[in-house]
């Protein structure tokens, strides 16, 4: 298995303009592009560390201990998924609000 | 870090006491060998343990070695058998300072020490396998 | 709220301190096996106390990493009882055993549940399809 770096995930451009309107703050929760935004730096965040570690494990890095390494791993991948279902939920909802006939 | 410092010290444990059986066959082996190349009769050895530092150590943890083999001083067994042909001018035939009895315990010790390492050497082995099999 | 992605893994990062624990305490109970017949030699274990802030997950900033030991500290503590034998050498095989055996379910145990809140996790991250 090659270990070729794996390239960072590029920040996804969110919708502006007068498509969309800004962010509607309902109460003191916060707005979903904040949300997503967090979510998209964790995910990688978790996955420069988990990219990071394996790298470190293979060279022999007697400081990287087996289970930190597929536990980073893991973390990368949950981080992810909640990043891309955040945004799918994003995508969906500008596609239902495009679709509203006005 | 990971296992593989804990690996290393048991490894050294199994090297040390496989030292000790090889020692004490040898004993045993030379119980009633009354002529050597040095002239007169097999000296019991005895195997010296000692702690050494391991690689990339943290505190508490350390392996073992065998410092050295020295042989036991103490005065060879005499027989009065003025027939055999390692008999001194009194008659009396120098026996080597072994005592099989004990040679057979150090070997039993030796032996029960090392399955103790080997089964802690799996246990590293086994507690890696756990943190591999995480999120399978 | 910003910072409160991290705040998912709080569980999985204690498990993953304990499971450094006991890792290093298998390493310490191992050099006790090694030594069963060094001569004056006195088995030693390795104690943890858990950090404050590990009672009070709320005082760790958000985005907080977790270091190895996670802000536990850990002691080496002297763990040999009157039982001495003939060269000084104090170690008990059975007593040993028995604790590396604990040491490894413990750490069996501490992977088990990793695994399982990351499955819980991965399952509410793709937003219940699997």
């Amino acid at each position: 298995m090659s270990a070729a770096a794996i390239g960072p995930i590029a920040p996804i451009a969110l919708p502006t303009g007068s498509e969309v309107a800004g962010p509607r703050r309902v109460g003191d929760g916060a707005a979903f592009g904040d949300v997503l935004g967090d979510a998209i730096a964790s995910a990688r965040a978790n996955e420069a560390t988990a990219t990071d570690l394996a790298a470190r494990f293979a060279e022999g890095d007697t400081s990287v201990g087996i289970h930190e390494t597929v536990i980073a791993a893991e973390k990368a991948n949950v981080s992810l998924r909640y990043a891309t279902t955040l945004k799918n939920k994003l995508v969906e909802a500008y596609r239902e609000l495009m679709a509203t006939q006005v | 870090m990971d296992f593989f410092s804990a690996m290393e010290v048991s490894a050294s444990g199994l090297s040390a006491q496989r030292t000790r059986m090889t020692v004490a066959s040898s004993n045993l082996a030379n119980a009633s060998t009354t002529r050597t190349a040095a002239g007169g009769p097999y000296q019991r050895r005895d195997v010296v343990l000692a702690s050494v530092p391991m690689n990339n150590a943290t505190a508490g943890v350390s392996g073992v070695a065998v410092q050295q083999i020295v042989a036991d001083p103490t005065p060879p067994r005499l027989e009065y058998d003025p027939g055999h042909p390692d008999a001194d001018v009194d008659g009396y035939v120098a026996y080597p300072n072994v005592n099989p009895v004990e040679e057979m315990v150090d070997m039993i010790t030796a032996s029960r020490a090392y399955e103790a390492g080997v089964t802690t050497l799996s246990t590293a082995v086994s507690m890696a396998e756990r943190a591999l099999g995480i999120g399978r | 709220m910003p910072g409160c992605v991290s705040r998912i893994y709080d569980a999985v990062n204690r498990l993953e301190v304990a499971m450094s624990y006991h890792r290093e305490r298998h390493s310490v109970l191992a050099s006790n096996v090694a030594h069963l017949d060094t001569p004056g030699y006195r088995p030693v274990d390795l104690q943890r106390a858990p950090a404050p802030e590990a009672t009070q997950p709320w005082l760790t900033a958000p985005g907080h990493q977790v270091g190895p030991a996670g802000g536990e500290t850990r002691t080496v503590v002297d763990d040999g009882g009157a039982l001495v034998g003939p060269d000084g050498n104090a170690v008990q095989l059975e007593r040993e055993l028995a604790k590396i055996d604990a040491n490894r379910v413990r750490y069996g145990t501490s992977a088990e549940l990793v695994s399982r809140r990351m499955a819980l996790l991965r399952y509410a991250a793709g937003d219940g399809n699997s």
